[in-house]
């Protein structure tokens, strides 16, 4: 019976027509299961990124704090040198800061972290309220006395910590089902456009 | 000496390193000003809400937005308070925490050697100054160095190829740290007929060597180390311990510990020369610390600066046993 209605779809057509047809429904569907897949890859990934960014920022903060209190560093050489070695989007961030700062391309150092946060923005995929922290951290870097700065930047890690804690609690929920929702998805629609 | 005084006015090495701790628009101000008072300018006066001032040749100026001269106070531009807290970060290289200590004693020093005193409101802590804050007020010292300072001095300080311990006696702003530093080039340098030794210098107010980021910005000479911003009494020691050097230099005496710190360099075999604030070897006697460490006859030499020929002039060098002069005429 089904043999039959297959066949009548095909009415006309020799073998080698109706296999190059088959093919490229095979070939359509499956790119679009990968695509699917892909979105809901990405979509988990800006979770998992989150966190990922957030922790490296906190370790960033902790080499500041003994950059400023052991070592009595320059603030632009040791946002330089805070960058390069953690590398990413956080390294990013505080790279350009540095380099703004040593460039004299902004005259305080407020105005180069806003900047640098400005153009880091997309790559750090973080939510409104890491990035209020971090520019409440960019209006008191450098601008006050030893105490003040650790103080700052002890203030900051907790409230990342605490953005830290939050963000892993988002990703534990949404993370597998983004995945398994965008392969889902793929498949649906693979299923209802055959 | 005219020909010192020339090249060390002409000088515009300092224009560099003090515009960089500057925002760009007083910068601009700086550049515009007429070419004659830039190579004599000796500060920079930055006052908030104020207006913005420079001194040269033995009196200040007004400055216009424009970079010219005015005579009156209201035309001149008037510092905000963003350009001063722009200074702020600027002189310390954003880096105000790395500045504590320097911020405490009112001073910090730019590239170059260059002096920025700041006034504020103090923070006390238990009596003591913790740090300043609201620092709104900034002289910008422009420090040339004079080449060739110890040239009348040197034949006085070396008896037999040795060095003698010297104590330079001098009121404030005679040129007395500009000759400490040429004696430390010429001694560490050597010079004919005298071959180098290892100079330690203790620049507790980062004035002989200027020094910036450890680094010293004037000629000191090759064969000399510098303890920056270190307190008299345990950088002498410390040299002595560390750097093994002939020859130890330092600024300003005046505390019971740096008499016992020098009466140890003597104990090492290592010769000292330092300074003083005295008009004259009278005045010297009659200040209870200096009368005190001059009774002990521990300096072969004592040399007096004034200003008799003009800033930096050698007034009498006196031996030191037995105070006989040693100069029949001031030289400059």
């Amino acid at each position: 019976m089904r043999e039959r209605t297959i066949n009548s779809c095909f009415a006309g057509l020799s073998d080698k027509e109706v296999l190059l047809i088959m093919l490229i429904k095979i070939i359509n569907s499956s790119i679009i299961v990968a695509a699917s897949a892909l979105i809901g890859r990405e979509l988990a990934h800006t979770y998992v990124k989150r966190t990922q960014v957030l922790s490296s920022l906190q370790g960033a903060l902790s080499r500041l704090e003994t950059e400023i209190v052991h070592y009595a560093s320059r603030l632009p050489e040791a946002m330089m040198r805070i960058g390069e070695s953690i590398g990413g989007a956080s390294g990013k961030l505080f790279y350009l800061t540095g380099q703004l700062l040593t460039e004299r391309k902004s005259l305080t150092v407020s105005d180069a972290w806003h900047s640098s946060l400005e153009q880091n923005k997309e790559v750090l995929s973080l939510q409104r309220e890491d990035l209020d922290i971090l520019q409440r951290f960019g209006n008191q870097l450098g601008s006050s006395d030893k105490e003040g700065q650790i103080k700052f930047i002890k203030l900051t890690l907790m409230q990342l910590h605490e953005e830290e804690l939050k963000a892993r609690a988002l990703r534990e929920k949404y993370e597998k089902m983004y995945r398994s929702l965008g392969l889902l998805a793929g498949i649906a629609l693979a299923v209802i456009l055959l | 000496m005219s020909k010192i005084l020339k090249m060390r006015e002409s000088d515009m090495s300092w224009q560099e390193p003090v515009l960089e701790a500057l925002p760009p628009e007083i910068q601009d101000m700086v550049r515009r000003l007429p070419l004659s008072l830039r190579q004599g300018l000796e500060e920079i006066q930055i006052r908030e809400n104020r207006p913005f001032m420079v001194y040269g040749h033995g009196r200040d100026y007004f400055v216009c937005e424009d970079g010219s001269i005015c005579a009156h106070a209201d035309q001149a531009y008037h510092i905000s308070q963003d350009d001063t807290r722009k200074i702020l970060q600027l002189i310390s290289d954003y880096s105000i925490y790395a500045f504590d200590e320097e911020i405490r004693n009112g001073y910090l020093t730019l590239k170059g050697g260059h002096r920025v005193g700041m006034a504020g409101k103090i923070v006390l802590d238990n009596g003591s100054i913790r740090t300043m804050k609201y620092i709104n007020s900034f002289n910008i010292r422009i420090s040339r160095e004079v080449i060739g300072a110890a040239d009348k001095v040197m034949p006085f300080l070396i008896t037999d190829k040795d060095i003698c311990h010297t104590l330079v006696l001098s009121p404030p702003q005679m040129g007395k740290t500009t000759l400490l530093r040429d004696i430390a080039r010429k001694i560490s340098d050597g010079f004919h007929g005298f071959t180098g030794r290892k100079v330690g210098i203790v620049d507790e107010r980062s004035e002989i060597a200027g020094c910036w980021h450890g680094l010293p910005q004037r000629k000191v000479g090759i064969r000399t180390d510098v303890l920056d911003s270190c307190p008299k009494a345990a950088g002498i020691m410390m040299m002595i311990r560390s750097m093994s050097p002939k020859v130890i230099l330092t600024d300003e005496i005046g505390k019971e510990e740096d008499a016992a710190a020098i009466q140890e360099t003597l104990n090492a075999g290592i010769k000292i020369i330092t300074s003083a604030h005295a008009a004259n070897l009278e005045d010297a006697c009659n200040r209870l610390f200096l009368s005190r460490l001059l009774k002990t006859r521990i300096f072969d030499r004592i040399a007096v600066l004034g200003d008799s020929l003009g800033v930096g002039t050698l007034e009498q060098v006196y031996a030191g046993k037995d105070y006989k002069q040693l100069l029949c005429r001031p030289v400059r």
